[in-house]
């Protein structure tokens, strides 16, 4: 028995006439009008992303021009000419990949054949594949020709990187640009070859493995064929499996734990996928594929391209979400996706990353919480607002046992009814207290000068919405450089974005803190007499001298005026 | 003009023993190539009539003797291609002896030849230039100077090629395919074959056929932009991206077009015109002209926002921060959001 061999889907189903070219209509319709008016160019660029016709268009073109029993501008793909062209044998259509043969030489000898006339047919047809690897002197020696080709001789240039052919070239061939084929276009394609095939293939199953291809028919051909070597139907799970996918529906629960902000849900959720055999990289990457669709349906109302048991799903969480938590998560993912690359251990680092993702999340709650207390400090009848938004954001948040207690703890440190300004205060001053070296990461970010002249500062109190910060008695040159306004509003932004509140910073020396204690009569120190104090010292002359002495040293100079 | 020029020349029979031919504007430059070829081969159809060197790899004094050499039945046409003597120094080795040979000829030129020089560029202070000028005829070939002119060539191209076009429709293809006459010839040939059977070529058939410039999109981006049209302005930015692959490249792209119109929104604002911005920012006039005008739908404050936005993606782009496309696009989301 004579076994044939196996042709792979894609070239099986390689089109054959113009009119089987799926979603590139604006060059077919030229192409079969330059047919049959005879004006076919001498030189054509065809550029487009891979997988959309580029290859094939130009051999169909190649089977017209020489074809013995054309019919209109299709070729018969029966005569002698188009089967040897299909089967690679033909003399006149010739296929250059011009990325094995891009010198001068390669390019001399292009040329040297072109002036022998066709050996059968009509026209000689030089397919050049991925023309832009050809090198700079090649190019400059393909100018000459493509300028005035002899009448029977036809360029085909294709590529997938149309920026790199120069501009003398592309103003002297006509340029067709390819373009990305639609997902229904190729759904289309898919179930006409499984129909022909006489397979079943779940239609989800068809939608992700059109989604997956990015517009290429080729590619989306290549998937199918893999899935088609399994017996019997095709389902969506058969398709994850065969691309390496966890699924669209696995990464919806990861954002429905997101939005349960579900610490425990989240960690399980991964270790479910790294014990399915998936990469925690690969999850990571079609999460954020999943996030994408979100933002895409949130910011630009575009229908999300996913499976269709999971639309519903995906829009009813980008509604609950809202577009500034998705971008906020979309902020951690992809910076963690860059650092997953170059994790030794992925599975901990992709934990790390989705667990980021949570936290900001959460600290972002909590800093619009601390803002609702402060407002409530000013108006005593939103109290019971903020009472509501605790117990729902208690409600709302399932977090592991270590996480809950360092969450809560600023809820629980309040009040209820008797939220007094000394308690928010103190509150903030905590957070401040813990967070002092992240602010002070963040200043080093921003501008490094600020942050050498704030290490020698520490945050003592904040009182009347004004934080001061104590420099040691020995550096005062640091308090005094802080206290520029370029440095001091550095600092007063990141305490802004940190705390969720605007804080006037004073900076004090040690000891003209512990006098302002001293001195001060009511528990409330008056800000305004504190800058006072600041002030009145710097207005005084023996301060400037003093200050003048610490600077330059203490020698006195005498000038005298000529 | 030169084109005309040779025209007239060709209808009176009057061509001229020696052309300089040179400018940016190739395809005309060809164009004036073939008229004269098509003369010569009236002649002689089977072109033998017709000799091609390369100036730069040809032996002067070969090329001079075939100029000089009488063709028994027809007038003779020698094309030169990249003529040497504006490239280099004057006077140096070989090229000066050149010269030299090539001026005894121009002095004193064989009527029943047409020598054609071809140069890239060319020196009007060399005296090649000059005794060029008193003896034969100099052809410069550039492009058309302003939209008007640059209006009137494409209605002339189609026209030729036997369609209309509206003058709004002429302008949106020069603006969707550039000002380059090489490339608007080819994507009126094919804008022809698409539209067979109808007399006008319209928008729709431009945008559906001719391949845009990746400047146009990114212009039609930042328009969206401005009107916080998110959708429009990613549908762009895809449109952008499966132009140019390297997003780097489309990146520098938006943050050029950001930053320029910063600067024309601030010439605007000190009361000054759009030529007072084409000069400061040293661009040609149809681009200046453009970009002045679409700074009106943005304020100072909110390019400046969109400049840090940039930033931030740059960043990211520069330290894995994501696949590029996404960050692109979450770059164009938050320039709507602003």
């Amino acid at each position: 028995m004579k076994v044939m061999a196996y042709l792979a889907l894609y070239r099986e189903w390689r089109p054959k006439y113009f009119k089987d070219i799926v979603g590139q209509e604006h060059v077919t319709v030229t192409l079969i009008n330059a047919l049959k008016q005879g004006k076919v160019a001498h030189a054509y660029l065809f550029s487009g992303p891979r997988g959309t016709g580029k290859t094939t268009t130009a051999k169909i073109l190649g089977k017209a021009l020489n074809c013995s029993n054309r019919e209109g501008a299709e070729p018969c793909n029966e005569c002698s000419s188009c089967r040897e062209i299909d089967q690679g044998m033909a003399l006149d259509v010739l296929e250059i990949d011009a990325a094995s043969n891009r010198g001068i030489e390669d390019i001399r000898n292009l040329r040297e054949n072109i002036k022998l006339a066709p050996s059968g047919g009509k026209f000689k047809v030089y397919i050049i594949d991925e023309v832009h690897m050809l090198s700079n002197e090649a190019f400059n020696a393909l100018l000459k020709t493509l300028e005035e080709p002899p009448a029977n001789v036809v360029f085909v240039m294709a590529t997938t990187e149309a920026h790199k052919v120069p501009l003398t070239i592309l103003s002297r061939v006509q340029r067709f640009e390819f373009h990305r084929i639609s997902v229904d276009s190729i759904i289309s394609r898919l179930k006409e070859v499984c129909a022909e095939l006489n397979r079943e293939v779940d239609p989800k199953a068809l939608q992700v493995i059109a989604v997956k291809a990015e517009g290429g028919l080729r590619d989306a051909l290549s998937i199918l064929d893999q899935c088609l070597l399994r017996e019997g139907p095709v389902d969506i799970e058969h398709v994850y499996q065969i691309i390496g996918m966890v699924g669209e529906e696995f990464s919806a629960d990861l954002v429905d734990a997101f939005l349960q902000v579900d610490y425990g849900k989240v960690i399980a959720k991964l270790g479910e996928g790294v014990a399915l055999g998936r990469d925690p990289r690969q999850i990571i990457k079609e999460l954020l594929d999943y996030l994408r669709q979100l933002l895409l349906y949130l910011a630009a109302g575009q229908e999300p391209l996913v499976a269709p048991n999971i639309k519903e799903k995906l829009i009813a969480q980008a509604q609950n979400a809202g577009l500034n938590k998705v971008l906020s998560w979309l902020n951690v993912l992809l910076k963690g996706e860059g650092e997953l690359r170059f994790a030794s251990n992925v599975r901990l680092a992709a934990e790390l990353i989705l667990v980021q993702t949570l936290y900001e999340q959460d600290s972002a709650v909590h800093a619009e919480v601390r803002a609702q207390v402060r407002t409530q400090t000013k108006s005593s009848s939103k109290t019971q607002t903020f009472i509501q938004t605790q117990a729902q954001t208690k409600t709302k948040t399932k977090v592991p046992a270590q996480t809950k207690a360092k969450t809560e703890k600023l809820p629980e440190s309040l009040p209820d009814s008797n939220l007094s300004g000394e308690v928010n205060q103190a509150e903030i001053m905590a957070v401040l207290t813990e967070k002092w070296p992240d602010i002070l990461g963040k200043i080093k970010k921003e501008k490094r000068s600020t942050h050498a002249f704030l290490l020698e500062g520490r945050p003592a109190e904040v009182r009347d919405n004004t934080l001061y910060l104590v420099f040691g008695d020995k550096f005062s040159f640091h308090r005094d450089k802080f206290t520029q306004p370029e440095n001091k509003n550095v600092l007063e932004k990141v305490l802004e974005q940190v705390i969720g509140t605007k804080l006037n910073v004073c900076s004090l020396l040690e000891k003209e803190y512990n006098s302002l204690e001293q001195n001060s009569s009511s528990d409330e120190p008056n800000v305004q007499n504190n800058e006072k104090t600041e002030l009145s010292s710097e207005d005084d002359p023996g301060f400037c001298v003093q200050k003048a002495v610490e600077f330059f040293g203490s020698e006195l100079v005498q000038v005298k005026k000529d | 003009m030169s084109l005309v020029s040779l025209k007239k020349a060709i209808e009176n029979s009057n061509i001229a023993p020696v052309y300089l031919c040179y400018g940016e504007d190739r395809y005309t430059l060809a164009e004036a190539l073939k008229l004269l070829k098509q003369v010569f081969l009236a002649d002689d159809p089977a072109g033998s009539n017709i000799e091609y060197f390369n100036g730069k790899e040809a032996d002067w004094r070969e090329v001079l003797d075939i100029a000089n050499t009488c063709s028994f039945f027809a007038r003779k046409l020698v094309l030169v291609d990249e003529i040497p003597f504006f490239d280099s120094t004057e006077g140096s080795g070989n090229i000066s002896e050149s010269s030299d040979l090539l001026l005894d000829y121009i002095n004193d030129p064989n009527p029943m030849t047409c020598l054609v020089l071809i140069a890239n560029k060319v020196n009007k202070g060399r005296r090649l230039f000059k005794e060029i000028n008193k003896k034969g005829e100099i052809l410069e070939f550039i492009y058309p100077q302003d939209s008007a002119e640059w209006l009137k060539w494409v209605r002339n191209e189609v026209e030729a090629r036997g369609r209309v076009i509206k003058a709004s429709t002429a302008s949106f293809l020069l603006e969707w395919s550039g000002h380059n006459t090489g490339i608007l010839s080819q994507e009126l040939d094919k804008l022809v074959l698409y539209t067979e059977g109808r007399k006008e070529i319209n928008i729709e058939d431009i945008k559906e056929v001719a391949v845009p410039l990746i400047e146009t999109q990114v212009f039609s981006m930042l328009d969206a932009i401005a009107i916080s049209n998110t959708r429009q302005a990613l549908q762009r930015l895809a449109e952008v991206l499966s132009l140019e692959k390297y997003h780097l490249r489309v990146y520098t792209m938006i943050v050029r077009q950001i930053r320029l119109l910063l600067a024309a929104k601030l010439v605007r604002n000190s009361g000054g015109t759009a030529k007072h911005f084409r000069e400061i920012a040293g661009l040609k006039p149809f681009e200046a002209t453009k970009i002045f005008k679409q700074a009106v739908r943005f304020t100072p404050e909110r390019l400046a926002l969109a400049l840090e936005d940039c930033l931030e993606t740059e960043l990211a782009l520069k330290s894995s921060g994501g696949a590029p496309e996404f960050l692109l696009e979450i770059m164009v989301i938050r320039l709507c959001q602003r």
